[in-house]
């Protein structure tokens, strides 16, 4: 790797850091480490992994989805509902037409942004209620599971862990990375750093927003689903889906995406995700009270954006 | 030019990294074992008082029993993924038994069924789980619905609508109550719940449902999840300081207001739900790893009492020093051992191993 491609990474590099120090620190506390400790870590940070990347897809292109959140519970409760007693084809099949669901759950609040002109802040905090709601009439109460072939394939079983690995990687490969070279990927650099900018050199802001948001839409839907395979089953809780949403937020923060837009990748927020889950587990293992977790989570938060919003300020000026 | 303020970036990133580690590390030093067992406790809702006690109540048991090296609890409010991964962090640490109060019947079972395959014995405490090869300590929340329903039907002469508060959708606990509670009203044709709602356990929500709600004339009683209090304070100001029948828990403040408020014609029906029963669990899990036969279900059976035939017992619930939402039975005999001082230290035996002895 030479220089150049050293400093692109340089954020990444920070994260994983960070995340190697914590990661060390977790690992000296148990009495063993082996490939059930990978999984266990793997299983507990991907579905919030998956929901940063989503949201700093979103984040990017200059907006910000509150419903991302509510839209991994709607799936979640949708495959728990109709996944339950089914055969594994079935289910494949089922995944496939649910994660088509969080496409066009996805495009259709980009779609209803561009139209409307209203503030994307705006827009999926109704919508969030929206898909809670939807999320409550199929699936009341929690309950309903899924076919155990399929949730082994996505979550492991015992010390499997390559396919909670595969879960977290692959949709860096098959996504993110096709769209980061592609005409699309620049379209969504250029409206997330200036709109208007973006409108006069051709780029249809409207369509790439609509994509976009699709494309984090993608990305909660298999977050619901791994959520499902993980519980066998669906919860329609709205408690569920702002912690979620905001732990995504934080999560894209962290892993460098300004929300300014226009800066960033999914590979520090997939990262980011192993913080976001280390802090608290150590803090709990050592007796103290979650809420200080909270604090530092939040402190960390705040440093790293005003860290990172310096040294961009720093390059603009030069 | 760049250059350097990347260089500056990354640097800063280790930095960061390195400094918040020493910082903690320098902050939390690692506890000293001094016995034989390990228990990891999960539990998926904290800062509420009565979890807080329940978690008390193992740490405190824990210490008297001499055979608990250390107490792990990994207590927070979290989701059913969230708490699934608590559960095998605690498996990760090498526990030997876990005892957990879910926040959800079924959706932790995979990562219990793993526990139970690593040989970790699992006790739910409170809410019942429908992993297999579990023991269950608990209160026995159906016979709590249905000796509450059966007090509240009586003190309505069999006639009458309920105001029906439950506690939170999808809690094992909440939905044993509801079929207790179901089967007895079911037997009385002239009784009918006209409303029903979930507080999700929340005082606050409580209070605001039962002030929404209650209006002159609309109801003939009240059945309440145990959050009971709020609903009386909101009948002195929404039914001018008349009384409807009202069941409740053995709340601190609903204990006082069961035994004050009778003379103006409160009835206050007092269904024990004790907090301690993590104290229970913990005994349970220790004879469990002694070796003992353990039954898969030991459940407490809540009588319930009113005061005009409990007035002594009912006396002697009530802290007029604790907080409002103290669960007030502080010991339950053949299970725990611990005095009032001790269960409010709130020691777990790694916290002063002097005392373990």
């Amino acid at each position: 790797m030479n220089l150049i491609k050293i400093k692109r990474q340089s954020w990444n590099i920070g994260i994983v850091i960070i995340a190697l120090g914590l990661g060390t620190w977790q690992i000296n506390r148990l009495p063993v480490f082996g490939s059930y400790e990978v999984r266990t870590i793997l299983l507990g940070i991907l579905p919030i992994a998956l929901l940063s990347m989503g949201q700093a897809i979103i984040i990017i292109g200059g907006g910000i989805n509150l419903a991302i959140g509510a839209e991994a519970v709607l799936i979640n409760c949708l495959a728990a509902r109709f996944m339950a007693n089914k055969s594994f084809g079935v289910a494949i099949v089922l995944t496939l037409a649910l994660l088509f669901v969080s496409v066009c759950v996805g495009a259709l609040t980009g779609l209803i942004i561009s139209r409307s002109k209203i503030a994307d802040i705006i827009v999926t905090l109704a919508t969030s209620f929206i898909l809670i709601g939807f999320a409550m009439y199929i699936q009341p109460s929690p309950g309903g599971g899924m076919n155990l072939t399929l949730a082994h394939l996505i979550s492991g079983k015992g010390s499997a862990f390559l396919p909670p690995l595969i879960v977290l990687i692959l949709p860096l490969l098959i996504i993110w990375i096709p769209l980061y070279r592609s005409r699309m990927g620049i379209a969504m650099f250029a409206i997330g750093s200036n709109k208007d900018a973006a409108f006069l050199s051709g780029v249809n802001v409207d369509l790439t927003r609509i994509k976009l948001y699709a494309t984090g839409g993608l990305f909660a839907g298999i977050s619901g689903i791994v959520l499902t395979a993980i519980t066998l089953s669906g919860s329609p809780f709205a408690s569920i889906s702002n912690t979620a949403t905001l732990n995504s937020v934080a999560g894209a923060v962290l892993g460098g995406v300004a929300l300014s837009g226009g800066v960033g990748g999914l590979t520090g927020p997939a990262l980011a995700a192993l913080i976001l889950y280390f802090i608290p587990t150590i803090l709990l293992n050592y007796g103290i009270d979650p809420a200080y977790s909270q604090i530092i989570t939040g402190a960390l938060t705040i440093v790293v954006v005003l860290a990172g919003g310096l040294i961009r300020n720093r390059g603009k000026k030069k | 030019m760049k250059l350097s303020n990347k260089r500056f970036k990354a640097g800063f990133a280790i930095a960061s990294a390195v400094g918040l580690v020493l910082t903690m590390s320098g902050v939390l030093s690692p506890a000293d074992a001094a016995g034989t067992y390990k228990i990891g406790v999960s539990n998926s809702w904290a800062g509420n008082a009565w979890r807080e006690e329940m978690v008390c109540a193992i740490k405190a048991e824990a210490t008297l029993s001499g055979k608990v090296a250390k107490v792990t609890v990994l207590s927070r409010n979290t989701d059913s993924a969230g708490q699934s991964a608590d559960v095998r962090s605690l498996i990760t640490q090498g526990v030997n038994a876990i005892i957990i109060n879910s926040g959800d019947t079924s959706a932790n079972n995979p990562a219990i069924a793993e526990a139970v395959a690593a040989g970790i014995k699992v006790i739910a405490v409170d809410n019942s789980i429908t992993a297999p090869n579990t023991t269950l300590v608990s209160n026995d929340q159906v016979a709590y619905g249905a000796v509450g329903a059966t007090a509240l039907a009586k003190a309505m002469n069999y006639k009458g609508n309920i105001l029906y508060m439950r506690g939170a959708s999808g809690a094992g606990a909440d939905t044993d109550r509801d079929t207790g509670f179901r089967s007895v009203i079911a037997k009385y044709p002239n009784l009918h719940v006209t409303k029903e709602v979930f507080t999700g356990w929340d005082w606050t929500k409580g209070g605001q449902l039962a002030n929404q709600l209650l209006a002159p004339g609309k109801f003939q009683g009240v059945w309440t999840s145990g959050i009971d209090y709020p609903v009386v304070q909101a009948m002195q100001t929404r039914l001018k300081g008349k009384y409807i029948p009202v069941v409740g828990a053995d709340n601190n403040k609903f204990v006082g207001m069961t035994a004050s408020l009778a003379s103006k014609g409160f009835v206050g029906i007092i269904v024990p739900n004790p907090a301690i029963v993590g104290g229970a669990a913990l005994k349970v899990a220790v004879d469990e790893l002694d070796g003992k036969t353990v039954a898969a279900k030991n459940l407490l059976h809540p009588v319930a009492l009113t005061y005009a035939h409990d007035k002594t017992l009912i006396d002697s619930l009530y802290f007029a020093a604790q907080d409002a939402n103290f669960s007030s039975t502080i010991s339950l005999p053949g299970y725990t051992t611990f005095n009032a001082a001790q269960l409010f230290r709130c020691r777990a035996p790694q916290d002063d191993p002097e005392t373990t002895s």
